[in-house]
């Protein structure tokens, strides 16, 4: 008895056994790329939540990726009280993110609390607050668009920065060259320097505090170093020659820089502790100049005439290994490392045109971004994904262009202006400020 | 000691039959392999096939109008999960840590009743009966399974044939594809997208909306801990849930693509 149920059991397996579930697969390899619309009401609780927001979505929006939606064609209207919001409400008007908060105004103080919602998920992607001076409350829109725009590409944000850059007025022949430095977003316009002396190439230490640039204040044109919070500035050594092209080095303890004397330039690294200097390449009438650290200091690109003409080459840091990574049409310069490490930016003259373009370390993958009469020195954003760069209109009626600051994303979208007061130049991108 | 010898003889006679059939069984087994009546009977034709071949086969083509069903049954789109909210909110409390570590963790009901089966063959003396009654119970559940499915879809299919396991058409196939890529948003400029591969689980409705999405088990310690696969991640789920329902799919076919694995590959889209 016992035996027959068992092969009834076996037996019954064997014919019912469902086959095993083969579920259907499907690849998707085609998509589209196209800003995400992202809704953004005013924060609650004070007229200051008002500006905020603009800023953040004045950020939001000039990174390409998102499209804030227009606040006339929002259902709920966002109060202090609303704790979780109708997501179907926002499903409606296609929003695929909202931004929800308060900002709070309490004498000088300022209170801003903020979370950021995935509509379609119907939950809460990133929740922050924020308390500080309310003359601060710019600096805070920029942290919250840098919040929401990490969580939402993965990517680190790059709102709470400046850049610093040449500001050029004056006619040509008598042209007044002043460093300037302003938010990310053209905003806090400050000159650093009063004009009296050109000054070329400004680049920022890795905490922002200072900058390095070339000045010709002294007899001969020589690297300086500023502090930005205290304004002093300093001549790094005299040397036979002029000294040029600086950059600190990813720890900002040393600068490298070029230095030319009698036909040859030469890229030298010193140690600012004790303003050592050790030459790092060598020959004879050739210009190895524009070096940049990669980000984690082990190599150095920059561009020289060694082999003829203008192209690229990676070393390592101690000036071993040099090797030539660009081999297109035309000469290459000014080339900097992405503070992400995956590419290098340059300048590229080919056929009377001047471009922006990225390639990788190796020197494969080469993409050029942007063509004009005259684009040149790229500055990455503190992400290594927007670069900023700048542009000088083909002379007309006897007077040379005026030349404007612009931005490009790294996959060659999104070319847009950055308004400055005057003609500006030389642009350089901080990294994140420190909080 | 005669009765029990009498009995012993009895019982290895019976042993040996018992024996000798089961060997058959296991030889028939070899020969023919598992007869299983779950599986769908091929058609008279071998569709598998020129399904794979053809970009459009003439079967798979027939459009079992799939909006019918949404429309006679709009108690099966309820069941798409719109239920308490994922984040508590208290007021004038820090807001909490974001619940990043699940991709929509909703409980969700199951789409249809899967059929159980549950055979009660009553045991015979004899072994054919047996075999019977198996077979019978096999029989019983392939016919109740189509009656549960085609009680959905009988009218509205003009398949000749009925059968829940058929497999998708590349035109059908297709038709998903191209609904799924104008949903999808694709992260553009991340470092290394090409390697920004997402795989979600998604279970659907048979009015094709969305029971359930997940992400793949070997993807979740990543999206906790690559905030590039993050984005990338919940942009995928972000198109599979704004293309939630996914329209003209085969009714006759839910079976096929009530679970679907879906795999998000940029590296077409990269600049």
């Amino acid at each position: 008895m016992k035996i027959r149920s068992y092969i009834i059991a076996a037996l019954s397996w064997v014919f019912l056994a469902a086959p095993a579930h083969a579920v259907l697969h499907i690849d998707i390899t085609q998509g589209h790329v196209e800003p995400m619309p992202i809704a953004l009401p005013d924060l609650a609780g004070s007229d200051v939540g008002a500006q905020i927001m603009q800023v953040v979505a004045a950020d939001l929006e000039r990174s390409g990726l998102f499209r804030p939606l227009p606040k006339d064609a929002f259902i709920e209207q966002v109060t202090a009280e609303t704790s979780l919001p109708r997501f179907g409400d926002w499903r409606q008007i296609s929003a695929q993110a909202l931004v929800t908060g308060v900002a709070q105004v309490d004498g000088n103080n300022i209170h801003v609390a903020f979370r950021l919602w995935d509509v379609y998920g119907e939950e809460q992607m990133v929740g922050k607050e924020y308390n500080t001076f309310a003359s601060n409350w710019r600096r805070t829109a920029h942290i919250m668009a840098d919040a929401i725009y990490e969580r939402l590409t993965g990517e680190n944000g790059y709102f709470d920065s400046r850049i610093v850059y040449v500001a050029e007025s004056g006619p040509d022949t008598h042209k007044i060259k002043r460093l300037a430095i302003m938010d990310q977003d053209g905003e806090n316009n400050k000159f650093l320097t009063d004009g009296n002396f050109l000054v070329l190439t400004p680049r920022f230490s890795p905490n922002s505090q200072e900058i390095l640039y070339m000045s010709y204040a002294g007899k001969e044109p020589r690297v300086y170093l500023r502090d930005l919070q205290t304004g002093r500035e300093e001549s790094l050594g005299t040397f036979e020659g002029m000294s040029f092209a600086p950059r600190f080095s990813h720890n900002g303890e040393s600068i490298i820089m070029s230095i030319a004397n009698s036909g040859t330039t030469q890229i030298y690294k010193m140690d600012l502790r004790n303003r050592q200097l050790i030459r790092l390449t060598s020959g004879s009438g050739t210009i190895d100049t524009s070096p940049s650290y990669s980000p984690d200091g082990a190599q150095i690109v920059f561009n020289s005439d060694r082999g003829g003409s203008q192209q690229l080459y990676v070393m390592d840091a101690n000036g071993g290994g040099a090797h030539r990574i660009s081999f297109g049409d035309g000469k290459y310069g000014t080339p900097v490392w992405s503070p992400r490490g995956d590419l290098i930016a340059f300048t590229k003259m080919a056929g009377g045109r001047f471009y922006i373009g990225v390639m990788r370390p190796d020197g494969s993958g080469e993409r050029l971004l942007t063509e004009s009469y005259l684009d040149e020195g790229p500055s990455w954003s503190p992400n290594g994904r927007v670069i900023i760069f700048s542009r000088q209109q083909p002379p007309s009626g006897g007077r040379e262009g005026a030349s404007h600051l612009y931005t490009i994303d790294l996959t060659g979208s999104n070319l847009r202006e950055v308004i400055t007061p005057m003609d500006a130049s030389d642009p350089a991108w901080s990294p994140l400020l420190p909080l | 000691m005669r009765k029990s010898v009498q009995y012993y003889d009895r019982d290895r006679r019976k042993g040996r039959k018992y024996s000798a059939v089961l060997h058959l069984l296991v030889l028939l087994l070899l020969i023919f392999g598992l007869p299983n009546f779950m599986m769908p009977r091929p058609p008279a034709e071998p569709m598998a096939v020129t399904v794979e071949i053809l970009p459009i086969s003439e079967m798979s083509n027939v459009k079992p109008s799939a909006q019918q069903p949404q429309e006679q049954k709009p108690e099966e789109s309820k069941t798409i999960p719109k239920e308490a909210p994922p984040v508590q909110v208290a007021d004038d409390t820090p807001p909490p840590p974001p619940s990043e570590a699940s991709i929509l963790p909703k409980p969700t009901p199951a789409p249809t009743q899967a059929p159980k089966p549950k055979p009660k063959p009553k045991p015979k003396d004899d072994l054919a009966a047996v075999l019977k009654a198996v077979k019978e119970t096999a029989q019983k559940e392939k016919a109740k399974v189509k009656t549960e499915l085609a009680d959905d879809n009988v009218n509205q299919s003009r398949s000749t044939h009925y059968d829940p396991g058929l497999p998708m058409s590349m035109s059908e196939i297709d038709a998903i594809r191209s609904q799924i890529a104008k949903c999808w948003n694709v992260p553009s400029g991340a470092r290394n997208a090409q390697d920004l591969v997402v795989m979600l689980r998604l279970q659907l409705a048979p009015d094709g909306s969305l029971l359930k999405v997940e992400l793949a088990r070997e993807s979740e310690s990543r999206y906790g801990s690559d905030s590039f696969f993050r984005a990338a991640a919940d942009s995928a789920r972000r198109a599979v849930q704004e293309c939630s329902p996914l329209k003209n799919l085969p009714a006759d076919k839910y079976a096929t693509w009530r679970d679907m694995e879906m795999t998000f590959d940029p590296k077409e889209m990269l600049f």
